[in-house]
């Protein structure tokens, strides 16, 4: 098993310090091509929006009646990424799981960059993007007030409410590891991380209130997570279109992001340990929980698509059934069966048997999960809006070179403010990791302590 | 600038000793701090440091004043421009529920962060320079007490509890 000889308690606090904060004091090569390869996608993709921007929308494959078409697909799936972090984070924090502490840091980075690039997506989506700021709530002279009753509203209070918390969640613990860097630094950084920790010293007070205002963060950031991809949800289900209108759209929207949102983690945990070179901390135990907890959200996330198409099926109501046909024998059937591959046939077994469950193999299902994710929001997308309920306005859909340039390029950077992260800050929580070894010792001697009752 | 003593500790054991040597021989308790990389609060506390936060109070103040800031928004702005709805509600409850449960912990979020920096006193460079040792990055745990005039008793309490005493508290590199 990869990784698995390296135990964590071997490891000193010099050690700790030199491994975890050496990516920070110290650039490699890899780290300059990885930011000129994705800069360089980031940047064709800027110049395809610009594209559009100068010659209209109409560049893309939106067409009456697909209004809503790869970028809408973008904003939900990234969105559904955000779920991987904060939440995660959020629930294993709550619930004291020790394991977590190496994860939470790599996760809520997730949240805040997969955030930050969904939510450009209406944005993009918009013919006219420099009005954008007409969606923001606040009066003006023009009697354009906005329309609290829409869900498009409840979509911009409930992606900023999760992005402040995620913010401010992903910050708070970040302070005294900025501390740390800043007392390592030299030169112009140690300015900046002094600046950046905020005058932390770590005294005990500071101490007590920090994991004081981390746990009530925990507790606020978990609803307000499950009602963001909720809220997503209800984009669609709040309108009369075939296959949309469901009552289970919202629980069926958080299980989809909760389950994308492990997939992204653990992807990234292990591009992060081999480059990073991270085997001591990103252990296989840390993988096979949440390998586990993959499996358990790949199951509810067949359990809820079962339920959606078997009642489309169930009822044969004409317009749904031409949207279901269209998935599972149509012109979508392609995409359809490559998702249940993805997202269930494949990975099953490799997160149930613990043979299989390999951290190399767990990376490959979760990839997988991935595009599969991305084909299961298209899928909800598309097939709908090209099949509305008065036949003559059928259509087929193809994106241009405009939209596969713009989703490639978020896909670049979300790579590119990853990597910048991982080169500005720790990636673990030293300081967590540090108190985990200490909680792990100690309950070891508690262990070891209890008298054993001779036969 | 305070005249501190300082002194650094390889374990959180001896500093919490050092600290109730400290204390005993009559420093107060709100002048003797420790500083460490990583939290010891599990080991219990010899000052009253970690008693009397008001953050939960100030998060639910702020849940509540966000809660407010929802409703009004969605009630004033319906009312400024009363759009035909058809007999509809202008303020309908389940859509301005939603508004009020995201601002609910915005403001939450806010009040919470603000009070733990408040309480923290953190946003102040000030005691980094002058009440700090960068050794407590290698897994020291410094001990700082305040001297007027009794520097040489803390500094030998300090001393005899296994701390080594640092000259200056943090050096520029």
């Amino acid at each position: 098993m990869n990784g698995k000889g390296k135990q964590a308690s071997h490891l000193t606090n010099e050690r700790i310090n030199r491994d975890l904060l050496g990516p920070v004091l110290a650039t490699s090569w890899r780290f300059y091509v990885l930011i000129a390869v994705s800069g360089s996608i980031v940047a064709w993709a800027l110049f395809a929006w610009g594209w559009q921007l100068y010659w209209g929308i109409g560049v893309t494959g939106k067409r009456r009646p697909e209004f809503w078409a790869l970028y809408i697909t973008n904003f939900v799936f990234w969105i559904g990424i955000s779920h991987a972090g904060t939440l995660i984070s959020a629930i294993l924090r709550v619930m004291g799981a020790e394991w977590r502490r190496p994860v939470t840091r790599c996760a809520e980075a997730i949240t805040v960059f997969a955030l930050l690039i969904g939510s450009m997506f209406p944005i993009i989506h918009l013919g006219r993007a420099w009005l954008f700021y007409w969606l923001a709530p606040y009066p003006n002279e023009r009697l354009l007030w906005p329309n609290y009753r829409s869900p498009l509203m409840w979509d911009f209070f409930a992606i900023n409410a999760y992005l402040t918390g995620s913010l401010i969640y992903l910050f708070l613990p970040l302070i005294p590891d900025l501390a740390l860097v800043r007392d390592k630094a030299t030169g112009w950084r140690r300015q900046m991380y002094a600046v950046l920790s905020l005058g932390w010293r770590g005294t005990e007070t500071q101490w007590h209130r920090l994991e004081k205002a981390v746990s009530i963060m925990a507790i606020i950031i978990i609803p307000v997570a499950v009602s963001v991809h909720t809220i997503v949800s209800w984009d669609f289900a709040m309108t009369l279109n075939p296959m949309w209108k469901s009552t289970i759209f919202g629980p069926y929207f958080v299980v989809g992001a909760i389950f994308s949102g492990i997939a992204a983690l653990i992807l990234a945990m292990a591009v992060l340990r081999r480059v990073l070179h991270l085997e001591a901390y990103l252990q296989h135990k840390h993988f096979s929980n949440l390998a586990l907890l993959l499996l358990t959200m790949c199951l509810l996330w067949f359990y809820f698509t079962f339920a959606e198409y078997l009642t489309a099926w169930y009822g044969n109501e004409p317009a749904e059934m031409a949207v279901f046909w269209s998935k599972v024998r149509g012109s979508y059937s392609p995409l359809f069966y490559t998702m249940v591959c993805c997202c269930f046939v494949i990975p099953v077994p490799i997160l149930a048997f613990r043979r299989l469950r390999r951290i190399p193999l767990v990376a490959f299902a979760s990839a997988l999960i991935c595009v599969g994710m991305w084909l299961e929001r298209f899928l909800i997308v598309v097939p709908t809006l090209a099949h509305p309920r008065l036949p003559y306005n059928w259509r087929g859909y193809r994106p241009t070179w405009v939209e596969l340039s713009i989703t490639a390029g978020t896909f670049a950077y979300f790579t590119l403010l990853y990597a910048l992260f991982t080169k500005a800050f720790p990636i673990i929580a030293v300081w967590e990791f540090k108190e985990g070894l200490r909680h792990e010792s100690a309950a070891q001697a508690k262990s070891e302590a209890v008298p054993v009752i001779a036969d | 600038m305070t005249n501190r003593v300082h002194a650094i500790f390889d374990d959180p054991e001896s500093a919490r000793r050092a600290m109730r040597e400290l204390i005993a021989a009559g420093a107060d308790g709100a002048d003797v701090t420790m500083m460490s990389s990583e939290p010891y609060l599990e080991s219990g506390e010899v000052t009253s440091e970690t008693q009397g936060t008001k953050i939960p109070y100030f998060t639910l103040a702020g849940g509540l004043l966000g809660a407010a800031t929802g409703f009004g928004l969605v009630y004033f702005t319906a009312h400024s421009y009363p759009v035909v709805t058809g007999g509809m509600p202008l303020v309908p409850p389940f859509t301005t529920g939603i508004v009020m449960y995201e601002m609910t912990a915005m403001g939450a979020i806010f009040f919470a962060l603000a009070r733990m920096l408040w309480e923290a006193r953190l946003l102040r460079l000030r005691p980094v320079r002058e009440d700090y040792a960068p050794e407590v990055a290698d897994g020291g745990v410094l001990v700082s007490v305040r001297s007027d005039g009794d520097a040489e008793r803390w500094r030998s309490i300090l001393r005899n509890a296994g701390g080594l005493e640092l000259a200056n508290q943090y050096r520029e590199r």
